[in-house]
């Protein structure tokens, strides 16, 4: 049986299923890269834009260039208030349509499993980066169960159900990130895991939020109704609710970061 | 105003043809950004250039 795949094409609902996720590792992960002020980015796969408005709030960045495939997201990401003076288009991780040493630090934030050739997509993050520049990523630990919809996915297993997988889970293991830098040639690599957190008012919000976006829609209509519905109630069984009723949840990326060689001009 | 074909400058000062990293020449009237030496011209839709090969026309 194949399985589903994943597309966002849908910016708004992508924000409320994954945007907030992704805003809090984005936090962890800018406050573990503590850039400097002043860099010229390039943000590949920004998709909304969540990361690039995070750029702009924290980086005071001389230039940041988002690009992604989807036409859906990039219409969304040119909207959003926090990310204004970044310039989006529609490009290819793999076939990046910048020149050769463009940017100060070229950044992938949650995507690289999405990348069909994440070796690809990192040697041309190099190529963009000038020397002595940063090329970083973070991604979900999907196969250690680090995805936020994880506890969702992990049920749907169980009752034989086809949750979609990027494409390249298996890229974004901490062993993983740092042998993909490593061979792109990048000096000084480093990784870390990132915890993220976030909390719902209760289990419908929780469930509405989780299962919107294209990532688990596709995967849950595939499966029969009652299970489902036992799907859910087995979720909501296992998710952690603190006194004031508010359901508490954690998520975990793994971050990689690596220096371009050569001295800066 | 923006019409659906403008393009913000600044990305023109910046971009190249993804597939050879060339230069890109801005055809206003097409509405299109084109790589002589790829064979390919790049839409622009709504002001934002679709860099993307497999969406590129090829001439």
């Amino acid at each position: 049986m194949s399985q589903p795949t994943i597309r966002f094409d849908d910016g708004a609902v992508y924000e409320r299923a994954m945007g907030v996720w992704s805003r809090d590792a984005g936090q962890t992960f800018l406050d573990w890269l503590a850039p400097e002020a002043g860099l010229a980015w390039v943000d590949v796969g920004c998709g909304n834009g969540a990361f690039t408005e995070l750029l702009m709030e924290r980086c005071a960045p001389s230039e940041a260039q988002g690009i992604d495939p989807s036409e859906g997201q990039i219409s969304f990401a040119r909207l959003r208030a926090g990310a204004e003076g970044a310039v989006f288009q529609q490009g290819d991780a793999m076939a990046l349509p910048f020149p050769d040493h463009r940017f100060d630090a070229a950044v992938m934030a949650l995507v690289i499993f999405f990348v069909p050739d994440p070796a690809k997509g990192v040697a041309e993050m190099v190529r963009v980066t000038r020397p002595g520049g940063m090329v970083t990523a973070y991604a979900w630990d999907i196969l250690g169960g680090g995805f936020p919809f994880d506890p969702i996915q992990r049920e749907m297993r169980l009752l034989g159900g086809f949750p979609a997988l990027p494409p390249n889970a298996a890229v974004s293991t901490l062993p993983a990130l740092h042998a993909l830098w490593t061979a792109a040639g990048l000096e000084e690599v480093e990784t870390r895991e990132i915890i993220a957190r976030r909390s719902f008012d209760d289990f419908e919000d929780f469930w509405i939020s989780s299962t919107g976006s294209g990532g688990m829609n596709p995967s849950l209509a595939a499966m029969a109704p009652g299970d489902v519905d036992l799907v859910k109630s087995r979720v909501g069984d296992s998710l952690t609710i603190d006194a004031s009723g508010r359901i508490q949840c954690q998520a975990r990326a793994n971050a990689v970061r690596g220096r371009v060689p050569g001295s800066p001009q | 105003m923006s019409t659906d074909t403008s393009v913000d400058p600044r990305l023109l000062e910046i971009l190249v043809c993804p597939v050879t990293k060339g230069p890109l020449r801005y055809d206003r009237t097409a509405g299109e950004l084109v790589s002589e030496k790829a064979g390919l011209a790049y839409p622009i839709r709504d002001g934002i250039p679709i860099m993307l090969p497999d969406e590129a026309r090829k001439f």
